[in-house]
């Protein structure tokens, strides 16, 4: 207690120079706090996206995530009913939802385009949440009669084909027999997904009518829902032992985006916290060069009575601990206040690259990224002290006396 | 206790090479009082840096309490801690310290628990007259106050030697005679050896011997009675 006093006094033999390091110190955590927090934040919505969109795990026949089909469905599940039974039964599965992949081509009956397609049970919207955007119409409905399927189309579809809810539109596609097929469907709905490429070509219709135009009774994959994004790999050992026969992927196998924008965002991170950390040891390392060299007579005084060079390091470094805590905590608060004040007061960020809609700017407040932070700022300070004090602690006793 | 001999001692800027003591000898004994007298760049300076034990770099045979220094860091340093006092023309105190936290430091350099610090402490200060003010930073003190700090300093661990440089050099006549006659009733009470660099007549006049340097030899030992 009496150094950690000592230590005090002496910065505050210079208060102001004191308080400056101490703001560039609380500055820089800051700026590590909020753009780490960004990061966690666009981490945790990448992630929870993924997942909502493929699923926590997709099971499939072996060889369907790693081989292209000569045929629609070649690679289907054929006891899709059985198997989704069976999955369900366990009590940590949410839902479990057969999906069919196609493609082929769309028509108004005058005008035809590509389209890529998902054959979803109408649950599929509750389970998901609001993943689309419904600009007009409605989502399918589970009531759908046989004889009328309905379908929704991405509003740039739409707008190319020039139809609207209620309309009439035909896809045509190759059956599994190599047959090719057509079927008329009625708008259903018309969404915007906010990804332009996805709203020109993306269709969904219902499980039974892709089925039905594809000519089969398989579906592509089951993809499975859990309650928790974290229990996904536990699910997929305990859910592999049920069905051995297939083959599992987790969310993060599909998540190209998370994957892409993590790796990316991590460099960034990495870099600036680099540069960030450069700037508090040069801070650092000039307010305690000139104390040391203010204080050469004393560090000569102490010297000649027998202080060792390490008891006389312990005190310089100590000073910076009290710097690199209080402009740590500081800058942990204003962090705070940060991640509160963006909760309080809506800023929308502007669309990201290939997407047509901004999204609330949200930087999150984590406790282990502010220990970690801290951590390494304090160990930088100390260090840099140590370097800073070195020089001074290391002059010969008779010169620092005579130091002017 | 303090045996100096065959000391030379040879500062080297350049090409330049100035011999700052040549072969001095010098025998300081238990209690005793020695004035090192001379012009600038005498060797004063020197002489007192090297009994010390501040600059190592030096030839010739230092031997402190019979022991013979081995130019060796930790060895100097130990027994600076605990047979060594300094007083410095300029006082030294640690601004940031209060008196009592200046006189406390070599107690606790040499790891004594704080109630035996503060009672040493204490014991001393009222030595020197300054108990009212254990708890007042230097800033607060007039020059010959903080002189008196830097003296009970300089022998609250007990040390066998203080090494005095100028110690009334920035004090006024008056406070100068208090602070030699402090120094002087200490050292005998405590029987501790003192070496004093000073041009202060009023300081010689105390002292058992006083040595006359000039150019780095010593011209005159001169042992004296003690006023």
């Amino acid at each position: 207690m009496r150094r950690l006093k000592i230590a005090i006094l002496n910065l505050l033999r210079n208060g102001r120079r004191s308080v400056l390091t101490v703001s560039i110190v609380a500055i820089v955590v800051m700026a590590l706090m909020t753009s780490g927090g960004f990061g966690l934040y666009t981490y945790q919505s990448l992630k929870e996206g993924a997942a909502r969109s493929e699923g926590h795990l997709v099971f499939a026949r072996p060889g369907y995530f790693s081989s292209d089909e000569e045929f629609p469905l070649q690679n289907g599940l054929d006891n899709a009913d059985e198997l989704r039974k069976r999955l369900l039964a366990d009590q940590g599965v949410n839902a479990v939802q057969p999906r069919i992949y196609l493609q082929g081509l769309i028509s108004n009956g005058e005008k035809s385009n590509i389209f890529l397609g998902q054959g979803i049970l109408a649950s599929e919207f509750r389970v998901k949440g609001p993943f689309l955007n419904i600009t007009e119409g409605d989502i399918l409905s589970k009531d759908e009669k046989v004889n009328d399927p309905q379908i929704m189309l991405g509003k740039d579809l739409a707008r190319n084909l020039s139809v609207k809810p209620g309309d009439y539109v035909t896809l045509m596609s190759t059956t599994v027999n190599g047959a090719l097929n057509a079927l008329d469907f009625k708008v259903k709905g018309i969404f915007g997904t906010g990804v332009p490429d996805m709203d020109k070509r993306q269709v969904y219709t219902s499980i039974n009518a892709a089925q039905f135009l594809l000519d089969s009774h398989r579906v592509s994959t089951l993809t499975l829902y859990g309650y928790d994004l974290e229990d996904t790999e536990f699910l997929r050992d305990k859910l592999g032992q049920l069905v051995p026969q297939l083959e599992i992927s987790t969310w993060e196998d599909h998540a190209f985006i998370y994957k892409g924008v993590k790796n990316l965002y991590d460099r960034i991170f990495g870099l600036m916290g680099i540069i960030m950390s450069m700037v508090i040891f040069v801070s650092l390392f000039n307010t305690l060069m000139m104390s040391v060299t203010e204080r050469t007579r004393e560090i000569g005084t102490l010297s000649a009575m027998g202080a060792s060079k390490a008891e006389l390091l312990v005190g310089f470094m100590l000073e910076a601990l009290v710097l690199a805590v209080v402009g740590a905590i500081v800058g942990i608060i204003l962090g705070g206040l940060v991640s509160v004040g963006l909760m309080i007061f809506d800023v929308t960020m502007p669309p990201p690259p290939g997407k047509t809609v901004g999204y609330p700017l949200t930087v999150y407040f984590s406790t282990n990224l502010a220990w970690m932070i801290s951590v390494v700022i304090v160990a930088i300070c100390v260090f840099s002290s140590f370097l800073a004090a070195r020089k001074g602690v290391n002059k010969p006793i008779t010169e620092a006396l005579v130091y002017v | 206790m303090l045996q100096l001999t065959h000391i030379e001692k040879t500062y080297t800027t350049g090409e330049i090479q100035l011999q700052a003591l040549r072969d001095v000898n010098l025998h300081i004994q238990a209690g005793m009082m020695v004035a090192l007298c001379g012009p600038s760049g005498s060797g004063k300076s020197t002489l007192l840096n090297i009994c010390g034990l501040l600059n190592q770099d030096y030839f010739g045979e230092v031997r402190f309490a019979g022991e013979l220094l081995m130019r060796d860091y930790r060895q100097a340093m130990e027994i600076r801690r605990t047979h060594l006092g300094f007083v410095f023309q300029k006082f030294n105190l640690v601004p940031v310290m209060t008196a009592f936290e200046n006189v406390a430091y070599p107690l606790l350099l040499n790891g004594l628990k704080a109630v035996e610090v503060k009672r040493c402490v204490m014991a001393m200060l009222d030595h020197v007259g300054l108990i009212k003010f254990a708890h007042y930073r230097p800033d607060r003190l007039s020059g010959g106050q903080q002189q008196r700090v830097a003296i009970a300093r300089a022998l609250v661990h007990q040390p066998k030697l203080v090494i005095a440089d100028e110690p009334t050099a920035s004090l006024d006549s008056e406070t100068a005679e208090q602070i030699v006659a402090l120094m002087k009733s200490l050292g005998r009470e405590k029987e501790t050896a003192f070496i004093v660099a000073s041009h202060d007549d009023r300081m010689t006049l105390h002292c058992d011997k006083v040595i006359h340097l000039k150019d780095g030899v010593i011209q005159l030992e001169e042992n004296l009675c003690a006023a």
